[in-house]
């Protein structure tokens, strides 16, 4: 008890890390609890509501006192996550009391932000876009939100773009995390979004892992995957990954690819695959056509990158002549793994009697080929015929809470509708202008920008103004120093609604203070389609107000109060009825507001008051027709049938040479959402992981004299970023490879990466740039 | 005074008598070895201690002592089994095995993050009454992710924690339980009443 809180704070630390007599930390942690104040337990009301971390979207049960949050427990009756949280999910009620939420609306004047009214605010926003429009037009204006957006939140930022405004100019962070996957499904499936679910965790055999650290990002799916492994027999899981991570450690078979290969990897099984006779022909025969596109697609680094792809149907035979170029001998050279490797994986995709859910999610999107490496992987489940049957399907993970919810269901893309729908499409803006009551030409066909490239219209000057929600892309915006700039520039209007100073309100113009979670009412999607309702169960502190508020506020001021007018009813449920009428018929039904208030969340498609686990499948799908056994009915210009596609190995944006040896990949660690705005507010989740950190494969260290704790600075061609070293962490590159979390707002680590991205899904390669490593000193 | 109840008891029921008489011992070698284990000043330390390493009742303890300087997954060395080495107890782990440990419980460096938090959790329950001296004694936290009662009450749990009564402690639900929280009987009971009116 010795030891005083100053000198307590004064450690540093690398001291820690050698201290390794625990009773002194035993004791500093003891000398903690004069922060810790309780509240009894009488009074204290339980609620059900969602997770506000990640795409697993597990049940919680918040309690609450006196119109404060004081603790949460894991929902048991949630079949989510049955009981169970994570660490972040643990520790979310901390996140709403940081000291420093922003709880008055902000305006810039002189360069500093200055405390303002409400009207202030807003009316400032309406009248500089309606002047804006009235100058350059409606594309001048954009509006970049959130997978953490409720679904309400993300209806009416689309509405007041596409149906009030007239832009396209809609995008959300979920481009920069989701975009690959969802143009995977809809070039295989013709419908975005899983048919499988969590239920598979429990009857699957074999869970193969690509590119994906689930026992950090996914942790109660994790759980799941090693809980069906302690209590079933024969249960395994496979880790195919650059990186070995705290999922590589508990696997039983960890497969260790150089950096991009694993679109080579993927090939090279469906090539065993085939010439195995592993593949089930009647299925194939059924369900399937085969396909190839465009090939040398580019990388998108420059500004107005353009690209379309040009499918055209092969035979099977064409599609096995273009897998000759993926011989296990090749494969396993490119890949830098044994052929064994390749037939152990083939063997596990092919044996007829083994059910396998293949898992991943930032490594196979953030990827310069992500839409084709989602292709890759749909590939060996269709040739298998391992899809829509319980416990075998491809399961893409998701990231944000409601990147499938809102971003995706709800369309809030440049070139989307909701339910699945374009701009491009005639039919479609004449089914949304139906239902929004507004003149068909009223959406504009032509698609907006995408997220880089809205970023880089606002460096080029073509788009005023941009207002940003529930995101934070000064810090997440791949090679951020050009849009950072931008922002900045006084000709530049960026308006940010937010909870806490972050790296974004610092180079707005106006910051509205937003209420978080469960300080307001709201719906989010998981990934496996699961719809899940909150109320609101405590104010937000000081004027902070929903952003759903904050957009119908300033539409109203635009003069489109008349488009948010649902008669009297509560808003949320207002904009989220109308949203529903865009679901109903389409195989993406969603269920009456009213029902998602009692349960514990519905899987889409929900009809006649029935949820659906599987899609595509006869008995669980109401839109299979009866004797179809499976019906891939939404993709209907190939005749429901899905998509087998030829997409080969293309190399990355740019590779290690020289002058760059190292490749860096980025990433997030357990403790730590996104950019940290929230968690590093959390005194346990900030003490666990107080900075980011350069992790180094130990022979790679040992060659630059490096040992963990020192102070190295990472170069790139675009930045440089000091900061101390980490070897034998919790996660170890392989030779020739570091990585950095993203989380730390003193450590931007996208200084360094490359604004590359997939041509067709316009989503960024946040994991492979090259760089240099140097120690400082 | 106390011949008096007692008489009035057995005439009502005299099978209370003898339990009583058995709850009486019962009672009195609790009372025993609690004063056995009671270096009160340490039990106190250690209580306070276990409670500060959550954020709230409810929240999953964060780790007190270096993990990675241990080497990685070697949690089960010493939480395993449960552990007490020179006075300090590694618990055995109360849930059922559920993935990763660390996706739960986090080390703590000795940093503080640079914004205040003014959060204020929900206490650890407070003890409940029993029925009468010598009922076994109510579970008075939630019994969810705690299945495993031996690793805080086995005889490697914390001291304050343990059971007297070691040779018993297979089947522990069939004498204590956990009152559903919030939740009152729809018919009044008198016999805490009772008790009560005649001490």
């Amino acid at each position: 008890m010795a030891v005083t809180r100053r000198e307590f704070l004064g450690s540093t630390l690398a001291a820690t890390a050698a201290a390794t007599a625990s009773t002194s930390l035993l004791v500093s942690c003891a000398q903690q609890q004069e922060d810790l104040k309780r509240i009894d337990l009488s009074g204290v009301t339980w609620k059900k509501g969602v997770c506000r971390f990640c795409g697993t979207g597990c049940g919680v049960l918040v309690g609450v006192k006196d119109n404060r949050v004081v603790a949460v427990q894991g929902d048991p009756e949630n079949p989510v996550n049955r009981g169970l949280l994570c660490v972040k999910g643990y520790h979310a009620p901390l996140i709403l009391y940081g000291a420093d939420r922003l709880t008055k609306p902000l305006i810039r004047r002189n360069g500093k932000l200055e405390p303002a009214s409400w009207d202030e605010a807003l009316d400032l926003i309406a009248t500089r876009w309606k002047e804006i429009i009235e100058k350059h037009g409606p594309d001048a204006v954009a509006f970049y939100g959130s997978g953490q957006w409720t679904i309400e939140e993300g209806y009416a930022a689309l509405k007041l773009m596409k149906a009030c405004i007239g832009t396209n100019n809609i995008e959300a962070n979920a481009r920069l995390c989701m975009a690959s996957a969802v143009m995977g499904f809809m070039t295989t499936f013709g419908s975005d979004e899983p048919m499988g679910c969590y239920d598979d965790f429990e009857k699957a055999d074999v869970f193969v892992c690509w590119g994906n650290n689930s026992a950090e990002m996914h942790p109660v799916l994790f759980s799941r995957m090693t809980m069906a492994r302690e209590t079933r027999q024969g249960v395994r899981l496979v880790d195919i990954a650059p990186r070995r991570t705290r999922t590589s450690e508990v696997a039983d078979l960890f497969v260790q690819i150089r950096p991009h290969t694993d679109l080579a990897l993927a090939n090279g099984i469906a090539y065993l695959l085939v010439h195995r006779g592993y593949i089930d022909r009647e299925f194939i025969e059924k369900h399937v056509v085969f396909k190839r596109g465009k090939t040398d697609i580019g990388y998108g680094t420059e500004d107005g990158f353009k690209f379309k792809d040009q499918p055209e149907r092969i035979t099977f035979d064409e599609y096995v002549a273009f897998l000759d170029d993926y011989k296990p001998q090749r494969v396993a050279e490119l890949c830098g793994v044994k052929v064994a490797r390749i037939e152990e994986l083939a063997q596990i995709y092919g044996d007829p009697a083994t059910k396998v859910v293949s898992l991943w999610c930032m490594g196979v999107n953030q990827h310069v080929r992500g839409t084709w490496m989602n292709n890759l992987i749909y590939n060996l489940h269709l040739l298998t015929g391992k899809i829509c049957k319980p416990g075998s399907n491809p399961l893409s993970l998701t990231g944000q809470p409601s990147a499938c919810g809102t971003v995706r269901e709800v369309g809030t893309l440049c070139n989307r509708l909701p339910a699945d729908m374009l701009v491009t499409n005639p039919e479609h803006r004449k089914k949304a202008a139906e239902i929004w009551g507004i003149p068909e030409e009223k959406i504009p066909a032509k698609v907006g920008y995408h997220t880089v490239e809205m970023f880089r219209a606002l460096d080029r000057g073509e788009i005023k103004s941009i207002w940003i929600q529930v995101t934070n892309p000064a810090q997440t915006l791949p090679n951020a120093s050009r849009y950072i700039e931008a922002m900045k520039r006084p000709d530049t209007f960026i308006i940010v609604s937010d909870v806490y100073p972050t790296e974004t309100t610092e180079v707005a113009d106006v910051v509205l203070p937003s209420a978080l979670w469960v300080e307001k009412t709201g719906l989010y999607g998981n990934t496996e389609r699961r719809t899940q309702h909150w109320e609101k169960m405590v104010d937000p502190p000081g004027e902070a107000k929903p952003d759903v508020w904050q957009i119908v506020e300033v539409a109203r001021r635009m003069g489109y109060g008349h488009m948010f007018d649902f008669g009297g009813k509560p808003l949320e449920e207002g904009l989220f009825e109308e949203y529903r009428k865009f679901t109903l018929g389409t195989g993406k039904d969603l269920a009456p507001y009213e029902v998602y208030k009692r349960v514990r969340g519905l899987r889409w498609p929900v009809v006649n008051g029935k949820e659906t686990p599987y899609r595509y499948v006869e008995g669980y799908d109401p839109y299979v027709p009866k004797g179809a056994g499976i019906s891939f009915y939404k993709n209907k210009k190939d005749g429901g049938r899905a998509v087998i596609w030829a997409r080969p190995y293309e190399p990355p944006a740019e590779e290690p040479d020289e002058e760059y040896p190292f490749w860096l990949t980025t990433g997030r660690v357990l403790e730590h959402w996104h950019t940290g705005t929230m968690t590093r507010r959390v005194p346990q989740l900030y003490r666990a992981v107080p900075e980011a950190y350069c992790e180094l494969h130990p022979d790679d260290a040992r060659e630059l004299q490096i040992a963990t704790g020192d102070l190295v600075r990472v170069v790139s061609r675009r930045g440089s970023l000091q900061l101390r070293a980490k070897v034998g962490g919790r996660g170890t590159p392989q030779r020739g490879m570091v990585f950095i979390p993203f989380f730390d707002e003193e450590k931007l680590v996208n200084l360094l990466t490359l604004d590359a991205f997939c041509p067709i899904s316009k989503e960024p390669d946040y994991k492979k740039c090259a760089v240099r490593v140097e120690k400082v000193g | 005074m106390k011949r008096s109840w007692l008489e009035w008891l057995h005439k009502r029921d005299p099978r209370a008598t003898r339990m009583l008489a058995v709850v009486a011992v019962i009672a009195v070698a609790v009372a025993m070895v609690m004063v056995g284990c009671g270096q009160s000043g340490q039990e106190e330390v250690t209580g306070r201690f276990r409670a500060d390493l959550r954020a709230y009742y409810g929240a999953p303890p964060v780790i007190p002592h270096p993990v990675e300087a241990l080497g990685r997954g070697n949690c089960r060395a010493c939480h395993e089994q449960g552990l007490i080495y020179q006075g300090q107890v590694a618990v055995a782990r109360p849930h059922p095995y559920v993935g990763e440990c660390r996706q739960c419980h986090v080390e703590q460096l000795p940093v503080e993050p640079k914004v205040k938090n003014s959060f204020v959790g929900l206490a650890e329950p407070e003890r409940l009454p029993r029925a009468y001296p010598g009922a076994p004694p109510l579970i008075p936290h939630e019994t969810r992710m705690r299945a495993n009662c031996t690793a805080c009450h086995g005889p490697r749990g914390h001291p304050e924690l343990r059971t007297p009564h070691p040779r018993h402690w297979t089947e522990c639900m069939q004498c204590h339980v956990r009152p559903e929280p919030g939740v009152e009987p729809p018919v009044v009971n008198n016999f805490a009443t009772l008790w009560e009116a005649t001490r």
